[in-house]
């Protein structure tokens, strides 16, 4: 083994890059700018649900909820009658402290959560539970069992621990300065709840330093809890004051944000001037952010774990020292699933291949090949991980107190206890749900969700479950929920307070997802209206917006497309995907410049969105800069290198423009390989001469598909598209407004018959087509014309024809031969 | 000294409170529970038992008694009594499938589940025994049915009995052993 790396990783639960950003600006967080300008640094994507136990739990093992046995705050306690906060023996896989102490590393962790009771691993570990205050000053303020390992270290580690009523008024007045000649104040729920986050934070804070200084270590893990605690009491004062803030509540708690990051910064600063800075890797990371704009919700649900709804969908993170890349830059497409994986081939460590994360070689100075391993769950050793027999699943093992009731062997629990226990069991499971939803499992999910809802019927389960059902195309299954969460929710209408006793997630989530079911049945006429209803009630809601400008962008409005994108960056302008959206609307528009803006935007929030990258190229070789439009192309079929088009398009650069004709056979050779042959497609912008022109292209003895179902079939091309594999040479109508869902395996003919609109402005009467037809009509066809120059412009893997019935009537013989001779293989 | 028999639930620890009663060992039963189609011949139980997690006291007055206690329980009997235990073992298939038939209601989905936990009682309770030096036999169930001689002669030894092993071995019935996992 190499020498061993020495790291440091700092968790700040819920920092957030906009409060950061500012506060950098202003000079305000000197020690965390200096960390970022000689490291590098990032967004941090969540997982969903975003709780921190189960995040932090990802954070440290690189697994998701569903395999790392952590699924919310709270399990059973062994008697299996009351609850208690989720303890360190259920996690159910090794946390990176474990795969180090089997590999010889001496470790530290403070706080982590869940910890307790502590593990047994070589080196210090002080659990989640050692900085609460239980009792008041005066009392003797024992530490629960557990909360230190090695045992013989929790007198000394008693010292560290600074009580609520330690703090003096000089220490508070940053955070609220009217506490000074508002005595009332002092008092106030909010006050004390500051106090108590602060104490909380400089406990966590002792400890860590006197562990950093006084022990040996080689890893070390410290997990501060208290930004998010504060920003939950207060990010609501944080300027500026949105009008439902009162006043004085805004004036009295507006500095409490940014006090607990000032904090924080100096608690950083005193950190790492005690650790060699040359030697050592420093992580310091956020497990989600936390909503500090216009997107503050101005209501918190009342259920489980309703405050979430204040988190923001990315954290911090940035990672300095040795080997990391040390010019400031930033890096993109980071989860918090990739720490344990990343941090261990920085470690010179095996990465197991059954976790679910990636190495972020982004960071690295040099890269280097990962080391794989199956698996660490089956590595032998000495982990520092608690007795097998300790370590049990509290919700399994309530199942089976509970079956020992049922035999008569225990007293029977009582009813009310444990419907508590029930209830939470079930919101455990549908947080794992959701984890399974945001990672794409859906049948797991769905099993767990159809469960749950029919034992319960809460209203936020059966809304997942039509969420689940409609992203697996189970449309009507999806509709039936939708039904019977609409009919109990008329119900309740007439009770007190219905939205709390339905457990509801947000107003108007029925009609979002009637909209979103009726767009995946490829009915936007009808998704469209409520979609924009519901948008006048819920104004920044930036998933709706960008819901919406896909609708338009489907549909080829792009100028209301792009006017939806813009809504949705006003909300929030990091998202890569409105960024993408909105280049690619302007793309259409012609807007090359401008579009080629957008996506280089897109690119940098995300640099792994590979269509990013591949519209960038399509507009560089429109502004006829094929250089820089290879290097997009090469670097979307990087990220995905099944991306047929982009092999398409290299190859026409390289063999059209750059007359390079090894590298355009190269890519043909790659293009082969995934190509499924040709199909040829017939197409016009209004139904006018399509029989016509299909019957004289029968007469010259070739097939037209006359599938009675062709119709429908090409209407839902957007749903299936396997009925093209079985085309054979035959020709194929599609309407122009189904074109772009024609799938990338195909090289394409078109042939695109043209009426008489396209060719003159005037008729053969020598009338002017506009005074033949209703502007109505003229309006649409000429939409449907650009939809199908749009689709044409866009794609790399067609050839056109252009046909129109009066010229075939006109010259048969000519247009015969042209059509041949574009159909000859 | 108490002895307790434990195991997991349908591990047949009624069974083996049978052979103590043939013995004519002291059993400590208040037969509240009464016999049923799944124990014939009687549950041999203390209503105490069911709330031992929250209080043991009743262990004090049993002293030369033998008492059923199942397994993830007898972790929490009064250290301060001496004891010895006799541990019921069983194929983990046929207990979930016993048990199934006991509470009457389909288990299948759980019985991994099940065995798991069961796994993990046994395994708990025979630490807590050697952890507090209690003096304990393990005793097969399928083993002290199909070929009663050598385990009984065990029993015999491990209890001080000296009731003849062929009086123990008319207790075992063979038609009691209802749930066997098909080989």
């Amino acid at each position: 083994m190499s020498e061993k790396k020495k790291v440091l990783v700092i968790g700040w639960d819920a920092a957030e890059w906009k409060v950061i950003m500012p506060l950098i600006q202003q000079g305000k967080m000197p020690a965390f700018a200096r960390l970022m300008s000689r490291g590098v640094h990032g967004k941090l994507q969540t997982l969903d649900p975003p709780l921190s136990p189960m995040l932090w739990t990802s954070i440290a093992t690189g697994f998701r909820a569903d395999t790392h046995g952590i699924g919310g705050f709270i399990e059973p306690t062994p008697d299996g009658e009351n609850l208690r906060p989720v303890t360190s023996t259920s996690r159910k896989v090794k946390a990176i402290w474990n795969i180090l102490n089997q590999e010889g590393y001496k470790s530290n962790v403070v706080a982590w959560w869940p910890s307790n009771p502590a593990e047994p691993i070589n080196g210090v570990m002080v659990s989640n539970l050692y900085q609460i205050a239980t009792k008041p000053l005066n009392e003797e303020w024992e530490m629960p069992k557990g909360t230190v390992h090695p045992e013989e270290l929790t007198e000394s580690m008693k010292a560290f621990r600074i009580h609520p009523h330690q703090i003096n008024l000089d220490q508070v007045l940053p955070f609220i300065p009217n506490l000074k000649d508002n005595i009332p104040l002092r008092s106030d729920q909010r006050t004390s709840n500051v106090i108590k986050n602060m104490a909380n934070a400089g406990t966590i804070h002792s400890a860590s330093c006197h562990l950093l200084e006084k022990s040996d270590w080689d890893f070390m893990a410290i997990y501060h809890d208290a930004i998010d605690h504060f920003s939950h009491v207060a990010m609501r004062y944080f300027p500026p004051r949105r009008p439902e803030i009162p006043e004085q509540d805004f004036n009295d708690f507006q500095h409490v944000v940014e006090a607990a990051y000032m904090l924080h910064d100096r608690m950083l600063a005193r950190m790492m001037s005690l650790i060699d800075e040359e030697n050592t890797t420093v992580l310091l990371i956020s497990d989600h952010g936390f909503h500090c704009d216009h997107q503050r919700p101005l209501y918190i649900p009342k259920e489980p774990s309703g405050p979430a709804v204040e988190h923001s969908p990315y954290g911090v993170f940035v990672m300095a020292g040795p080997g990391i890349k040390n010019d400031g830059r930033q890096i993109s497409g980071l989860s918090v699933l990739d720490i344990t994986p990343t941090l261990l081939h920085h470690m010179e460590l095996p990465v197991g291949k059954d976790m679910e994360g990636k190495v972020l070689h982004a960071c690295f100075e040099k890269a280097r090949e990962v080391n794989w391993i199956e698996s660490w769950e089956q590595v032998p050793g000495d982990a520092g991980m608690h007795d097998s027999l300790l370590r049990e699943d509290p919700w399994a093992a309530q199942e089976a107190l509970q079956q020992l009731v049922e035999l008569g062997y225990i007293d029977a629990l009582d009813d009310d206890k444990l419907l508590q226990v029930e209830k939470s069991k079930r919101e455990n499971e549908y947080y794992i749900a959701r984890n399974l939803l945001n990672a794409g499992k859906f049948v797991p999910a769905i099993d767990i969700l159809e469960r749950i809802y029919s034992e319960s019927k809460v209203q936020r389960y059966g809304q997942r479950l039509a969420f689940a059902y409609l992203t697996k195309r189970q449309y009507r299954k999806s509709m039936l929920i939708l039904t019977e969460l609409r009919e109990q929710n008329e119900k309740s209408q007439n009770t007190e307070d219905a939205y709390d006793k339905l457990g509801m997630e947000q107003p108007m989530y029925l009609d979002y997802l009637e909209g979103l079911i009726l767009l995946a049945m490829n009915k936007p006429h009808l998704s469209l209206p409520k979609l924009l209803k519901i948008q006048e009630k819920n104004p920044y809601n930036f998933q709706l917006a960008l819901n919406i400008a896909q609708i338009f962008l489907q549909r080829k409005k792009y100028d209301l497309a792009e006017k939806q994108f813009i809504r949705a960056l006003n909300i929030d302008d990091s998202h890569a995907r409105a960024h993408h959206g909105l280049g690619l609307s302007l793309l259409r528009r012609g807007e090359l410049n401008l579009a080629i803006e957008e996506f280089l935007i897109a690119i940098d929030y995300d640099f792994f969105f590979h269509r990013a990258h591949y519209h960038l190229g399509e507009a560089l070789v429109r502004q006829e800069l094929y250089e820089d439009a290879i290097q997009a192309f090469e670097v979307n079929l990087r990220i995905a290198p099944k991306n047929v088009k982009s092999h398409k398009w290299l190859c026409e650069i390289y063999r059209d423009y750059l007359t390079d004709e090894t590298k355009a056979s190269l890519h043909e050779q790659q293009l082969e390989k995934f190509m499924k042959g040709e199909r040829i497609i017939c197409t016009e912008a209004i139904a006018k001469d399509q029989e016509k022109v299909l019957s004289f292209i029968e007469s010259l003895g070739y097939s037209i598909n006359k599938d009675p179902k062709l119709k429908e079939k090409a209407e839902n091309l957007f749903q299936n598209a396997s009925w093209l594999e079985d085309l054979g040479e035959q020709i194929v109508f599609i309407p122009s407004h189904s074109l772009s869902f024609l799938p990338d395996h195909f090289h394409y003919k078109l042939l695109y018959v043209q009426s008489e609109l396209d060719l003159s402005p005037k008729n053969q009467k020598g009338e002017s087509m506009s005074s033949v037809l209703s502007t109505k009509k003229l309006t649409h066809f000429e939409q449907e014309r650009a939809k199908i120059e749009a689709w044409m412009e866009s794609q790399a893997n067609l050839s056109t024809v252009y046909l129109s019935y009066p010229e075939i009537e006109q010259n048969q013989e000519e247009q015969g031969f042209i059509l041949e001779n574009f159909l000859k293989k | 000294m108490i002895t307790l028999v434990t195991g997991i639930p349908r591990s047949g620890t009624s069974l083996m409170m049978q052979l103590f009663k043939a013995a004519n060992a002291s059993i400590a039963t208040d037969s509240i529970r009464e016999e049923d189609e799944n124990n014939p011949n009687g549950y041999f139980e203390l209503e105490a038992v069911k709330g031992i997690v929250k209080n043991n006291t009743f262990l004090k007055e049993l002293d030369g008694k033998a008492i059923k206690i199942v397994a993830p329980l007898v972790t929490f009997i009064d250290l301060s009594l001496e004891y010895r235990v006799v541990f019921m073992l069983r194929d983990l298939d046929e207990v979930v499938q016993s048990q199934e038939k006991m509470v009457g209601k389909d288990q299948q989905d759980q019985k991994e589940k099940f065995k798991t936990m069961y796994a993990l009682h046994i395994e708990k309770s025979r630490q807590f025994l050697l952890g507090n030096q209690i003096p304990f036999i393990e005793i097969q169930h399928r083993e002290l049915l199909q070929n009663p001689d050598i385990s009984l002669q065990r029993l015999i030894d491990f209890c001080g009995w000296e009731t003849p092993l062929e009086k123990l071995k008319s207790v075992i019935d063979d038609s009691l052993y209802r749930n066997r996992k098909e080989s």
